[in-house]
């Protein structure tokens, strides 16, 4: 392979990189890979590799014959068109039940040391926390039983924990601090009798009050539901601690 | 999909997309080492003595915001401008922790305390005497690739070029430089992340888990998972928190130190640099200390 025709496909896989970041940032799936406050660094990443491509473009030698391949071997192309090509071809999809089996679920997991970012789940209204708001709650006080009989309004996708009874499921979320790589599967354990006939994996909104279940002997702070009705996925399943 | 395929695509892009960025940074800041940085500079504000010359290369990190994905191309560039290999390996070991970017995000996510100092000194600490170790070997091209010493010849000698060196041209040379080096240190990227996102979606976490609830145990286990999931050292200390509730101090500590130093994208990238014997070296001197001062902490603080 000439320079020039090596040196031109390497324009190419980087600006296809460009816009491939570009368009996952400008449709907001982006951030069904990554934490969504590395957003601004990933927008300057299209903008370094669109430079990086139009500097490469420029620099070509001038004609095709050349038989020098700048030193490098073709299959440096492959490498960098992989991620290319599993994005274009692997369509965008949250972690769901399977990832659960692989990472384990936590019920206690408090994602971030800063006692000040914890604290604003506290001030906001019980019916509108998320499981993860509910969780740093628990997490903050020494007595989780000043909970019992708050109201829950959650949503989460169902996990059956071999933990929990028959009439028992988790709903959960999954939680990333940076890149799907460590998404961490946080739920609340449910009681609600007619815990079997759910679809694992579906997504549903628990409606009930808090109450003290029992997992593993202990007792834990739990939903006591008062209705669990299925609902679509929502356009962004992650929570970003 | 099978959903087994779509969560390997979400883990793998997940970390090349976070990663990507850093990248970019490290080859663009190895671009303006070699057109603007010459060989003379280097040797004469250098420190010569061994002990110098190791804690200057452990600190320069603090000007360089980079993960340890863009640390390796800019020491190779430094390595060939002059920079003592001991440094370099000291700069490699320190600065994916040593930097503005690391310090901030720790700090982030576990306020001004033991594990904020300890990370900092323990990775200074491992890099000096790493650095020292390696600057005992009486001829330090034997560290390194063949192609890495004589990569001089590869690259244009823009010094040799004075006349034609308007500003422009050299920006121009900065970004093809980069842009070459995207290309030859993003291949390990790829496969580092592509590995990792493997070992994620076919070995339940469980297992290793499970092994690593007692104190001491737990260190080695941190460690193993730190190069398992192959994060980028700016934003590994929030991915740390959600294992401080079944681990101890000391072990969370050791992810946070030997992550940035190895894991398999690092270590990936260190073979395009280094000679196999060094690698060795390298990660068994790092393992060992990393090993011996996290138990020590475990042991001292408890827990």
């Amino acid at each position: 392979m000439s320079t020039r025709l090596y040196r031109t496909f390497q324009a190419l896989i980087l600006a296809l990189l460009g816009l491939f970041l570009f368009l996952k940032l400008i449709d907001g799936s982006i951030t069904l890979y990554i934490h969504q406050r590395f957003s601004v660094l990933t927008g300057l990443a299209v903008l370094l590799l669109i430079l990086l491509a139009q500097a490469t473009l420029a620099g070509r030698p001038r004609s095709f014959e050349d038989g020098n391949r700048g030193g490098a071997p073709w299959q440096n192309l492959i490498w960098l068109a992989v991620p290319l090509a599993i994005g274009i071809l692997v369509p965008a999809q949250p972690l769901g039940a399977l990832a659960v089996a692989q990472r384990g679920i936590y019920t206690r997991a408090p994602l971030t040391a800063d006692a000040g970012v914890e604290a604003i789940s506290l001030e906001i209204p019980a019916d509108q926390r998320t499981v993860l708001d509910w969780i740093r709650v628990f997490d903050q006080s020494s007595d989780p039983a000043q909970y019992l009989g708050e109201q829950v309004d959650v949503i989460g996708f169902v996990y059956r924990d071999s933990r929990l009874a028959e009439d028992q499921f988790m709903v959960a979320r999954f939680g990333v601090s940076c890149c799907v790589a460590d998404a961490t599967a946080i739920g609340l354990p449910v009681t609600w009798p007619d815990a079997t006939g759910l679809v694992e994996n579906g997504w549903v909104r628990v409606r009930g009050r808090i109450a003290s279940l029992q997992m593993n002997g202990k007792n834990i702070p739990g939903i006591q539901a008062e209705s669990v009705e299925t609902v679509a996925e929502p356009q962004q399943p992650y929570l970003f601690p | 999909m099978l959903e087994w395929v779509t969560n390997f695509s979400a883990v793998f892009l997940g970390i090349f997309i976070e990663a990507v960025p850093y990248l970019l940074l490290g080859t663009l800041a190895s671009g303006l080492v070699e057109v603007f940085m010459d060989e003379e500079t280097l040797s004469r504000w250098f420190p010569r003595n061994r002990w110098g010359g190791v804690l200057i290369g452990s600190l320069m990190g603090l000007s360089f915001p980079v993960c340890e994905c863009g640390v390796v191309p800019l020491a190779r560039r430094l390595m060939q401008k002059g920079l003592p290999v001991s440094s370099a390996i000291a700069f490699l070991l320190a600065a994916p922790v040593m930097n503005p970017i690391v310090i901030a995000s720790t700090y982030a996510a576990f306020g001004l305390g033991a594990i904020f100092w300890g990370r900092l000194g323990l990775t200074l600490l491992i890099a000096v005497i790493s650095g020292f170790v390696f600057s005992l070997e009486e001829q330090p091209e034997n560290l390194l690739r063949l192609d890495t010493v004589s990569s001089c010849a590869t690259t244009n000698p823009v010094s040799a070029l004075g006349a034609q060196s308007s500003l422009r041209w050299k920006l121009n040379r900065v970004l093809v430089t980069a842009g070459g080096e995207f290309f030859e240190m993003g291949r390990y990227l790829v496969l580092g992340a592509l590995l990792a996102a493997g070992l994620q979606t076919f070995i339940p976490q469980a297992i290793l888990t499970g092994v690593g609830q007692g104190s001491i145990l737990a260190v080695p286990v941190m460690m193993a998972l730190a190069v398992l999931l192959s994060i980028c050292s700016t934003v590994d200390a929030f991915v740390a928190l959600a294992f401080v509730g079944t681990f101890s101090s000391g072990s969370i500590l050791a992810f946070l130190v030997f992550g940035p130093m190895v894991d398999i994208k690092s270590v990936l990238l260190f073979s395009r640099v280094f000679r196999l014997k060094t690698i060795v070296y390298l990660v068994a001197l790092s393992f060992l200390l990393t090993a011996v001062a996290a138990s020590v902490f475990v042991l001292v603080s408890g827990g």
